[in-house]
């Protein structure tokens, strides 16, 4: 009988994210998991069992556990990430943050060069973000003719009150020349110029590609997102809110994308705990049962997911004394009232389901400890993870109160670098803006805790590097503010959050998040040593790709 | 060319750029995911069919009172209601024939409904009702952007935007414009709306009413305003005129308010010259608030031709062919008090008849009053 085939990978180091054996030289690999880790002689019991092959292609690389997104928004955000985006500023695209384009002459160019490679002749160009201010113009009919007169290009501008079309794009709509509306326009010789306006020149302008948008989210959206994952080295990849839009066709949609061994992520996703409910209501412990009946290595069905408040980048988080700035508050998310909020979650909570909670103020936060303390009055668990989501808005003491309860954090500290200054002087003033995410606090109080970007709901970057930057550094968007210095954490702690934390978060540490014996062979490949760079500098580091199961995914431009 | 007029408000006042690109993304996300949750749906409305009116307007700007009288005044339409908050509407008692958690329907066929946060979702369930309404009216929470909510409602096939009318608190309308934080909010929901109605007037004194006629005017020159006293605007200024299915074109109904408002109804019996119309529609004073009529135009002689105006917006569209029915033009105008005179609409539209070459009236126009 021939031996089973065992692949070791060596590096110039291997950060396991276990403390028992944290750095190695060699990680072997059977069936797609962990057989062992530490230098090709330490691992020679194991190695003479088998038939090896040593795999130097990391040999002046790092390698990690493979990341984890513990919170973003997949198969429904794929058709507006797939958008050709044209802004004048940077953001967060399939490869991480995007250069601006500058001008609208660099608009143009962008748009000839998509023509000159895109094979099919009919396919629509559809863009967004255009600046007059910023970039100039006109953008109109006949300037955007000169780059195709045969494809059509549909442009939303970046304030979404203008749409832009060439000839083209225009045939595509219904809009006919000398329609009256003043959200359409023409130019002086009659013809219609291709701007459209506000919600009628909107809806009308860009109906015709709203549907190709929306074709966009299934299988084919679900592979551009994985892309973006794996160039962001992220090998699972958690979806904070499934089957809302269209339970049916999102589950058929992941089984299928999931089911390809090119897909490169595994995905775990939660349901929301109030929609199923409404919808199946005593059936609701069964109907996640069945969900589960679908789950292979590559696709999990774990939690539910429960919000009670806004959006904290929309300023609709509901902040405690004294509200916002001009005196408002934010809004409820599943209910106003904390009753009817633990009559959503005790089902639940009763069959023993982890529970997730979106709250971004300390208003919510309140409410959803609250509820926590009522399900634990009326049902005491152990080992729950009830996991309060976003964590934005805190105080130190709602820190240990998360502890007293038993719960644990998804905390987006991407807000640190990308909107702590803002927020001083919108919505929430400088004491809430600036103690944005205080994983110190957690840390503190003995919480575990995972990071995650929300992307792309909210605008930053799927870059885990990046969050351990804004995590350790604290550094505002300004680049230079360190905002509340004492909420930062260290490196060490910051990895753990995009790994093993972050798998504890999910119910998978059993299975990912750090390269330990029997777990997947789930490796990010990094460049250089997150441990040994400049913190400031992890985010910048180059990411090879990622392994999954032993299969090597290295990252491509999108 | 014309070129459009670039949104003064996303110049003058300085806007955080991530800030602008959450608003963006926010935007685009809401459109696509409305487009998603419509794909594969059918619905028992036919396409375009149920009229969608979007009332905005700040927290406590009047939305509700105006809602209020909306719902129980003698219009004749039953009306779907949207709310965001219940606890709000006031409704008589007596007037209530019954009441759930996210309904309160009224005994003269309308409802309140409240918008269980998923906009998409409440208006997929309106056209998919076995009872449709005559008509939708949406008010927008106090912070919502109206062009986003036009934009998701546009999505699902069933709907024809009537038009949008933003409240405006005439006591507060200067602290609101220059307010840091919600000016710019403030400014685009009146930028966004085809009428504005200029409510609380009579809380101020004739030089306060000026001052806030005039910064509207300023503002948005052109937009029609509406004097609203306590919250009395009638159905068809709000909603747009005739927006029933049983009577495609009925008259106004006259209210207690109605002396505050002028309405012309004019029937032709010749065709009329779609072009001349064109140029008399265009040439009527921006203070006209609502037109609407069933032509008879020279160009499209086998069936009707609608047209249709909120403020300055207004379209034809083509109709159903006239079959059996006699061909004749009804057109209905509403104003404010003053805003034209009837002799020059006579005389307008007398012109555009298709049996008059020279354009100048030559006898009097056939018309009858309503």
């Amino acid at each position: 009988m021939s031996k089973s085939k065992v692949t070791v990978y060596t590096a110039r180091n291997v950060r396991t994210m276990d403390p028992g054996r944290p750095e190695v030289q060699a990680v072997a690999v059977l069936d797609g998991k962990v057989l062992s880790t530490g230098t090709i002689e330490s691992m020679q019991p194991w190695l003479s069992q088998y038939d090896v092959t040593v795999d130097d292609t990391f040999k002046d690389k790092v390698i990690m556990p493979g990341f984890i997104e513990a919170h973003s928004h997949i198969w429904m955000s794929a058709g507006f990430v797939s958008l050709q985006y044209i802004g004048p500023l940077p953001w967060p695209g399939p490869n991480g943050m995007m250069k601006p384009v500058e001008t609208v002459d660099d608009i143009l160019a962008l748009f000839k060069k998509i023509d000159a490679e895109e094979k099919d002749p009919k396919k629509p160009i559809v863009a967004w973000g255009y600046d007059f201010g910023k970039q100039g113009g006109p953008l109109d009919r006949d300037v955007l003719d000169t780059v195709s007169k045969t494809r059509p290009i549909f442009i939303m501008a970046w304030a979404p009150h203008y749409v832009h079309l060439n000839s083209p794009a225009i045939e595509m709509t219904d809009i006919k020349q000398g329609d009256t509306d003043p959200h359409v326009h023409h130019y002086a010789d009659g013809r219609l110029s291709g701007v459209f306006t506000e919600a009628y020149g909107i809806m009308h302008g860009f109906g015709p590609v709203m549907s190709l948008i929306a074709d966009a989210s299934g299988v084919d959206g679900l592979n551009y997102f994985a892309r973006i994952a794996n160039n962001a080295g992220v090998t699972t990849l958690a979806d904070l809110i499934f089957g809302i839009i269209d339970w049916d066709a999102e589950l058929k949609d992941n089984i299928a994308a999931t089911a390809d061994e090119d897909f490169p992520v595994r995905m775990r996703l939660t349901p929301h705990g109030a929609a199923v409910l409404a919808k199946h209501g005593d059936k609701a412990i069964d109907v996640l049962k069945d969900l589960r009946k679908n789950e292979t290595d590559k696709i999990y069905f774990r939690g539910l997911k429960f919000l009670t408040d806004g959006s904290y980048p929309l300023m609709s988080s509901m902040v405690g004394f004294p509200g916002y700035l001009d005196g408002t508050n934010g809004c409820p998310g599943d209910s106003a009232s904390l009753s009817e909020l633990v009559a959503f979650m005790l089902p639940y909570w009763k069959a023993g389901e982890q529970l997730h909670c979106h709250a971004n103020g300390d208003e919510a936060l309140n409410m959803t400890l609250d509820a926590l303390a009522e399900l634990q009055k009326v049902y005491p668990r152990f080992d729950h993870r009830f996991t309060v989501e976003h964590y934005s808005m805190s105080n130190p003491m709602q820190a240990r109160r998360v502890k007293a309860l038993g719960a644990i954090a998804s905390v987006n500290v991407y807000f640190i670098a990308y909107r702590s200054l803002l927020h001083r002087t919108k919505a929430y003033g400088p004491d809430r803006a600036e103690t944005v995410a205080r994983v110190g606090s957690l840390e503190r109080e003995g919480v575990t805790f995972a990071f995650h970007s929300d992307y792309p709901q909210v605008v930053v970057p799927l870059l885990p590097l990046s969050a351990v930057t804004g995590a350790v550094t604290r550094i505002a968007e300004d680049g230079k503010t360190v905002i509340a210095p004492h909420e930062a954490i260290d490196v060490e702690r910051a990895l753990r959050a995009i790994t093993i934390d972050a798998a504890y978060i999910l119910g998978m540490e059993d299975k990912v998040g750090s390269l330990e014996q029997g777990k997947f062979a789930d490796f990010t490949i990094l460049e250089e040593d997150p441990f040994e760079v400049d913190p400031k500098h992890i985010k910048d580091i180059n990411i090879w790709g990622t392994v999954l199961s032993g299969k090597l995914f290295e990252a491509k431009e999108i | 060319m014309k070129t459009p007029e670039r949104n003064s408000q996303d110049n003058s006042n300085a806007v955080d750029p991530y800030e602008a690109a959450e608003e963006a993304r926010q935007a685009l996300s809401g459109m696509i995911f409305a487009a998603l949750k419509m794909r594969g749906r059918k619905f028992r409305a036919a396409p375009a069919s149920l009229p969608l009116t979007i009332i905005a307007g700040f927290l406590g700007a009047g939305k509700t009172t105006l809602l209020n009288h909306l719902l129980v005044e003698p219009h004749g339409r039953r009306l779907a209601v949207l709310v965001n908050d219940f606890g709000s509407i006031n409704i008589d008692a007596d007037l209530v024939s019954s009441r759930t958690e996210d309904m309160i329907s009224l005994t003269n066929g309308c409802a309140c409904c409240a918008v269980a946060g998923d906009l998409t979702e409440t208006l997929i369930d309106i056209a998919e009702r076995e009872e449709l309404p005559d008509a939708i009216v949406l008010e927008a929470s106090g912070i919502a952007d109206t062009q986003a909510i036009v934009q998701i409602a546009l999505t699902n096939p069933a709907m024809r935007v009537e038009g949008a009318l933003v409240v405006v608190d005439a006591e507060t309308v200067f602290e609101l414009a220059e307010d840091p934080h919600a000016g710019r909010l403030f400014r685009n929901q009146i930028a966004a709306a085809d009428l504005c109605a200029l409510s609380k007037l009579d809380l101020l004194d004739e030089a306060g009413r000026t001052a806030a006629r005039d910064w509207l005017a300023t503002q948005v020159p052109g937009k029609p305003v509406v004097e609203a006293f306590n919250g009395a605007v009638p159905a068809e200024v709000v909603l747009g005129i005739g927006a029933t299915r049983h009577a495609p074109c009925s008259p106004p109904v006259s209210t207690d308010h109605a002396h505050d408002f002028d309405s012309f109804s004019f029937t032709v019996d010749e065709p009329l010259d779609g072009e001349r119309l064109r140029a008399l529609f265009d040439s009527l004073p921006t203070s006209l608030l609502r037109a609407k009529g069933v032509l008879n135009l020279t160009e499209e002689p086998a069936r009707r031709t609608v047209y249709q105006r909120v403020g300055e917006r207004w379209s034809y569209t083509p109709a159903a062919p006239w079959g059996d029915e006699t061909p004749r033009s009804s057109i209905v105008f509403i104003g404010p008090a003053g805003w034209i005179d009837r002799s020059k609409l006579e005389t307008g539209l007398d012109a555009c008849r298709a049996d008059i070459n020279d354009a100048r009236p030559t006898k009097t126009l056939p018309h009858k009053e309503r």
